[in-house]
């Protein structure tokens, strides 16, 4: 009885042992499997094709033995189930590799939250990268023409602030006067000359885009010019300085 | 007329016919006539730029009879000499002494073509005739003629082997004027005058008759008339307000940015004298702005200078003067 029993028990142990020797890892989890003898050439993995083989199989390390070489594996499973890691190793003809076992479990720790299910959702009806781009330059544009608008505002208010300054005739007046009666300086007849030359040149483009000589010539025969322009000349250059009664405001008419 | 009281309105009338006579020989080069004249009543002198085939050699001519003056013209080559202008001392075979040859300079109106064709000691010579009114040959200090009056012409569009005046010659000349070319009404009025040109006999034969035989022999006025018209222009009247004007516009051309050499006081007496005597040719006893405006870009473009920053940009000494961006 008692030998029977050790009999059982003998026999069954390497069936319980085998059981209990099958590594086992979870889903992308690397797993070492070290000093496995195969009898033969020189195993290696086989390079993976597509994303759709189970295992990622790397050789460690391989150290001879007699006849073969025992090999240390690191096995990442992305796939759970029982798996033999022989099916994905290469040899050269003549080699068999003897079944490798292993498994890679699925199950997550206990405790862990299962992410639900997700929902189908549209699409917003702003959006992406181009309507986004869009919407900003329209923004920024609009922008710069409120501050165009804005300026033009301001200046057209500026113009009308000098508009209610004093007339270019209110402001030649007292200098003309000055000048018909020879009472200013060198200095003031040469600005005075000046300010009406410049004058003209500013208000008639047709006089402005002619060299200076052409545009005295024209000045001096211009019926609105010329009143003033030979007046002047008289008072300020003539030898004789006789200031014929010209009517001061007559000349000023044309630059009130 | 008398000398200096002449009337102003008599001595205008008088330039005025001298113009006119010109006139009928070439067409449309009344600025350059006008120049000529501002030249000649300030004793000043003339450089004209421009192309070939433009009459300076006809209007100089014209203008030498028209007001009885003797004419001279000097082809500048490069192998021309300075005793080639101002003359020299040559030995007398017969006496075994020397004797003096007066070149043409002396003359009243000079013409001295395509002055950059010669070499600088030729030019020198020259300008130094211009400016000291007086020549040395051998030991013997000659005077030119009065009026003495160079018209140096500069042509544009050959300048490979040539001797450009340097600043410091330019600004002997009073004023520099460019010549440009007849409108087309003017050019019509050119070929018409040609086609009634027709021929003359000479000796034997006959030749084809140029505007040069078509220059009248008799001279308007006479030689006090010409001294009346310098001694007027000298009269005429210059305010405080204008030499303010005259200070300012040279003054400018000092301080401007854009210009390395500005106008030396030279500019300021030729803008000066030159407006009397375009007033006294507008029939004025006073000169006015137009008068200096008229004579600026004349007086001044010759005189100054660009800075190499304004050339990089592509700027022009007249476009500056003129005050354009």
């Amino acid at each position: 009885m008692i030998r029977l029993l050790l009999g059982l028990l003998l026999a069954l142990a390497p069936l319980h042992a085998a059981e209990e020797s099958v590594p086992t890892q979870r889903v992308g989890q690397p797993l070492r499997i070290d000093d496995i003898y195969i009898p033969g050439g020189e195993v290696k993995a086989k390079p993976r094709r597509d994303r759709k083989q189970p295992l990622v199989v790397r050789v460690m390390e391989v150290r001879p033995a007699k006849d073969g070489g025992r090999y240390f594996f690191e096995v990442q499973g992305l796939e759970a189930g029982r798996h033999n890691l022989a099916e994905y190793l290469e040899a050269p003809e003549g080699t068999v590799i003897p079944e490798i076992p292993l498994e890679t479990t699925g199950e997550l720790a206990a405790g862990l939250v299962r992410p639900h299910a997700t929902e189908k959702g549209e699409l917003p009806v702003l959006g992406g990268y181009r309507t986004k781009m869009i919407t900003i330059a329209s923004l920024w544009g609009a922008g710069l023409i409120g501050i165009l608008l804005w300026r033009k505002k301001k200046s057209a208010a500026t113009g009308e602030d000098f508009a209610s300054g004093p007339t270019m005739a209110e402001r030649l007046r007292p200098l003309v006067g000055a000048a018909s009666k020879g009472e200013l300086s060198t200095e003031e007849r040469a600005k005075l000359e000046r300010l009406v030359i410049g004058h003209w040149r500013e208000k008639r483009s047709d006089i402005a885009v002619l060299p200076p000589a052409e545009a005295m010539v024209k000045l001096r025969t211009d019926p609105e010019a010329a009143p003033l322009v030979l007046a002047l000349e008289r008072w300020l250059h003539a030898p004789t300085g006789s200031t014929p009664p010209n009517d001061i405001e007559q000349l000023l008419a044309p630059y009130a | 007329m008398s000398s200096v009281h002449t009337p102003i309105s008599e001595t205008a009338e008088y330039l005025q016919a001298i113009r006119q006579r010109v006139g009928t020989i070439v067409v449309g080069q009344d600025v350059v006539v006008e120049r000529m004249l501002i030249a000649l009543l300030t004793s000043g002198h003339l450089l004209l730029e421009g192309m070939p085939g433009l009459a300076k050699t006809l209007l100089v001519n014209t203008l030498a009879r028209a007001m009885h003056l003797n004419f001279r013209r000097i082809q500048f080559t490069i192998d021309l000499l300075p005793s080639d202008i101002i003359g020299s001392e040559i030995l007398d075979e017969r006496t075994g002494s020397f004797r003096t040859h007066k070149g043409p300079a002396f003359t009243n109106l000079l013409l001295a073509d395509e002055i950059n064709r010669a070499a600088p000691k030729v030019q020198g010579a020259l300008l130094e005739a211009m400016q000291e009114r007086k020549v040395t040959i051998g030991a013997e200090s000659m005077p030119l003629p009065t009026p003495f009056l160079v018209i140096a012409t500069q042509n544009p569009i050959e300048q490979s082997g040539t001797f450009e005046l340097p600043e410091a010659q330019l600004d002997r000349f009073m004023l520099c004027h460019r010549l440009g070319y007849p409108t087309a009404l003017e050019e019509e009025e050119i070929l018409r005058r040609n086609l009634k040109l027709g021929v003359k006999r000479e000796g034997a034969g006959a030749v084809a008759r140029t505007e040069f035989d078509m220059i009248k022999e008799e001279a308007i006025g006479s030689e006090a008339d010409l001294i009346a018209a310098m001694e007027a222009a000298n009269h005429v009247h210059v305010s405080d307000v204008f030499l303010k004007h005259v200070v300012d516009v040279v003054e400018r051309t000092r301080k401007h940015p854009e210009l390395e050499l500005g106008c030396s006081p030279r500019a300021g007496i030729s803008l000066l004298k030159g407006s009397r005597a375009r007033a006294l040719l507008h029939g004025r006893d006073y000169v006015v702005p137009e008068d200096l405006f008229a004579l600026a870009e004349d007086v001044m473009l010759h005189r100054i200078r660009l800075t190499y920053e304004a050339l990089a940009e592509g700027k022009t000494a007249a476009a500056v003067l003129r005050g354009y961006p």
